[in-house]
């Protein structure tokens, strides 16, 4: 058997391989996106007090620190019986939320994955291909990245504190309001902030059309993300998963998260395998993250983004957008929509109110918390004593439940653009675009979920005869 | 051809890509920064091959086999090797996992298949510093460093100069104040040590040591503003000891032990968790 790599895969967060496993007869056997590091938070988050978990598990990616802060803080809640916050920490917390996402949209659209939209590998040189040589080439393009993602920044500061290293969550609420003047500021920068976000959305629509139908994709799948009464929604709602037809297949609370997910472990990745467990590892093949939001939505909060939510349903033609270059597209548009989101709450001069938390006594218990990620689905699991001490942590990640289909989209590309047994220039960056369209975050990705020894939980092997059938 | 610009490559062993979102965080000094350094291999763009480099940076904790093959090849391949942030510097919090061995956890994580690809990266036995394995020119500390520090620290690399060196705690720029602690007494500070979210009111003003939460500021060096604390939280301590302090940790329950009951320490839940949460890794006093 042969081995083409591509080492490491640039423009990712993280440091990750792509493996493409070529048999003797020159036919693409399997391809494998592999992370390269490793560090196992499931097992030190053990034995720390449940409250400290929003503090350490938002190091697990300072990308999306603030989503980890989050699902940290409701799993925390719940397992310490919470039942009641003051609505005003709430609605702060949705505005972190949205401004971690923003900085992030515009980092992923803008400096990472647009060179590719610009600089074909044959041609341009990797030194260009980069945000570097997007500024000399569309320093206007750049500097409106940079404003996007200093709103988001500024944002997540107002509320979080910080916005790489978020602390202001803890359980009962959060830990200080916020001051006028970081609303006036951010109130002024709104506009501005819109206007690129919507210029943004654009350039993502023809980038997405074009380019799907130039590189035609046939995978498909499920989809899974939090929805409340058919909004998109991000902090709160109940998990919710559509079929390839866009009708529902399942809806349930996040604690119930085992009874319909399965993870399977594979040799060749760190990273393991969740699959829908009623369908199985075949048929239950599920995608998160903004395209999967999109799909599932029926509605989404502001003007703008409900156009261009109605224009990107009409793409696929009323069924869920299935190509993998969707996702930038659905990306931008939640640009869209996160931003007019924060305008309004941010127009309300009550969110500047100092009712933020209630105390809360440390208990025994059990807890799941689920947010969105910009990357999709993010579940953390604790249970305490009464202590407060966690006995048992697990944490399913976004990038992980796209797994099986990374794989079955890099799988797919490879026997487009492997000739021969080899990879060109402009293959290898064709292999890449794909990974980037589900823009994986390897921080996040290395940290498996813990089989709970107590309770029993599974761990299914699957067998390279399933998976080759799922190709 | 334009003057030859220092060149500079970034490495990322097994971190978050929190320091890395800190340079970006420079925003508009971002532009300044494309015109004073030219990136080679880097996560910005497409570069793969490690070619000789005027200044390296190393992002993340040495965990893996990949992540020492990578920072032994970056230190041959940079003038100046940086390790950027607290993970290279002290193992920061992927050091953590030093409270177990690695065969346990991987066992623990993925039962009794543990992948074993031969393209896969192996765990080391323990995470260790980056200093420890390699000559390092400069540190900059921080989980993540501050966006400020990181572009002092290149400006003085490119300039060929030294970054003066932080030397007092972390209190010094704490806008809290101490008062109990500071009065003479017979009888010890607090009842006993609570969580932040206990408290009936978290008092912005005052010292968290006196409202019996534990705060790491005490034996953390200063340079971060003191961050957590304007946000009325307790520091952490992702900054690391102050210099020539062998061990944060010990020094923080030292500390801790004289200022409240001897018998409400055993409640300070997690001594270990809190006080070496940065620093497992480079802790002498922690080996095995
Ligand atoms: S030092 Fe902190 S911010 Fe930097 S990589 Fe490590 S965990 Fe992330
Ligand atoms: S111990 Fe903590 S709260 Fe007290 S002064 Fe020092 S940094 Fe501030
Ligand atoms: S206050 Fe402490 S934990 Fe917070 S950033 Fe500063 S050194 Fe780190």
């Amino acid at each position: 058997m042969e081995k083409l790599k591509i080492s490491p895969v640039s423009r990712i967060e993280g440091e990750g391989q792509i493996t493409i496993y070529v048999d003797d007869n020159g036919n693409i056997e399997r391809a494998r996106f592999q992370m390269l590091e490793f560090r196992g938070f499931e097992e030190f988050l053990k034995q720390r007090p449940i409250w400290e978990m929003p503090l350490i598990t938002s190091k697990i990616c300072g990308i999306c620190p603030i989503p980890h802060h989050l699902a940290a803080v409701k799993a925390a809640e719940a397992a310490l019986g919470v039942s009641e916050i003051p609505p005003l920490a709430i609605k702060l917390r949705k505005l972190l939320l949205d401004g971690g996402s923003i900085q992030d949209h515009a980092l992923h659209f803008i400096y990472l994955a647009f060179p590719d939209f610009v600089f074909d590998a044959s041609e341009v040189k990797p030194e260009k291909r980069s945000v570097i040589g997007l500024f000399k080439d569309y320093p206007d393009l750049v500097k409106k990245g940079i404003f996007l993602r200093k709103f988001g920044v500024t944002l997540a500061e107002a509320v979080g504190g910080h916005s790489i290293y978020p602390t202001t969550a803890i359980p009962g609420g959060m830990s200080r309001p916020i001051d006028e003047q970081k609303r006036t500021q951010l109130l002024d920068m709104l506009d501005e902030a819109l206007q690129y976000a919507e210029e943004t959305a654009k350039l993502a629509w023809k980038a997405t059309v074009g380019l799907s139908k130039k590189y035609p994709a046939n995978f498909s799948s499920k989809f899974m993300g939090l929805s409340r009464d058919g909004n998109c929604a991000h902090y709160d709602g109940s998990i919710v998963v559509i079929d390839e037809a866009g009708k529902v297949n399942s809806r349930f609370e996040a604690d119930d998260y085992e009874v319909y997910i399965e993870e399977s472990v594979e040799r060749d990745s760190w990273g393991k395998f969740p699959f829908l467990k009623k369908q199985g590892v075949r048929d239950g093949v599920y995608r998160v993250g903004p395209m999967a939001r999109l799909n599932i939505a029926e509605s989404i909060n502001g003007e703008s983004a409900t156009k261009w939510l109605a224009k990107y349903k009409e793409l696929a033609g009323k069924k869920p957008n299935q190509h993998l270059f969707s996702y930038h597209l659905a990306r931008c548009i939640e640009l869209v929509s996160h931003l007019e989101a924060v305008g309004q709450v941010l127009q309300d001069q009550n969110i500047t109110g100092k009712e933020v938390r209630t105390p809360v006594q440390r208990a025994a218990g059990e807890g799941v918390g689920a947010v969105e990620a910009p990357r999709g689905t993010l579940i953390h699991h604790y249970r305490c004593n009464d202590k407060g001490v966690v006995e048992y942590a697990n944490l399913i990640v976004p990038t992980t439940h796209n797994n099986f289909a990374l794989n079955a989209s890099l799988a797919e590309v490879a026997e487009e653009v492997v000739k021969d047994g080899k990879l060109d220039d402009r293959g290898t960056q064709r292999m890449e675009m794909a990974v980037r369209a589900y823009d994986p975050c390897l921080s996040c990705a290395t940290h498996a979920w813990t089989p709970d020894k107590k309770n029993g939980a599974q761990i299914k092997i699957v067998r390279t005869s399933e998976q080759e059938e799922m190709r | 051809m334009s003057e030859q610009k220092p060149t500079v490559a970034i490495g990322l062993l097994s971190g978050c890509f929190g320091c890395l979102m800190s340079f970006l965080d420079l925003a508009d000094d971002l532009a300044e920064v494309f015109n004073l350094i030219e990136f080679r291999r880097c996560p910005f763009n497409d570069v793969r091959e490690l070619e000789h480099v005027t200044v390296g940076m190393l992002e993340g904790a040495l965990s893996t086999d990949h992540d020492m093959k990578l920072a032994k090849e970056m230190r041959e391949k940079c003038d100046v090797l940086v390790s950027l942030g607290t993970c290279p510097s002290y193992g920061g919090i992927p050091g953590m996992r030093n409270f177990q061995d690695s065969k346990t956890i991987c066992e623990d994580v993925y039962g009794r298949r543990v992948p074993d690809d031969e393209e896969l990266p192996q765990l080391l036995p323990a995470v260790v510093t980056l200093a420890s394995v390699v000559k390092v020119d400069y540190f900059i500390r921080g989980c993540p460093p501050t966006t400020e520090k990181i572009k002092e620290t290149l400006v003085a690399i490119l300039e060929g100069k030294k970054v003066p060196e932080k030397t007092r705690n972390l209190c010094v720029e704490c806008p809290r104040t101490k008062e109990s602690i500071l009065t003479p007494r017979r009888g010890f500070l607090t009842q006993g040590v609570r969580s932040v979210m206990e408290l009936d009111e978290i008092d912005p003003t005052r010292c968290f040591l006196e409202q019996g939460v534990v705060c790491m500021g005490l034996v953390t060096v200063e340079g971060c503003n003191a961050r957590c604390l304007g946000d009325n939280m307790p520091c952490r301590g992702c900054m690391g000891p102050v210099p020539g302090v062998p061990s944060q940790g010990n020094k923080l329950i030292d500390a801790v032990a004289t200022l409240i009951p001897s018998g409400a320490l055993m409640f300070f839940e997690d001594s270990v968790g809190i006080a070496f949460r940065y620093t497992h890794a480079a802790d002498e006093s922690m080996r095995k």
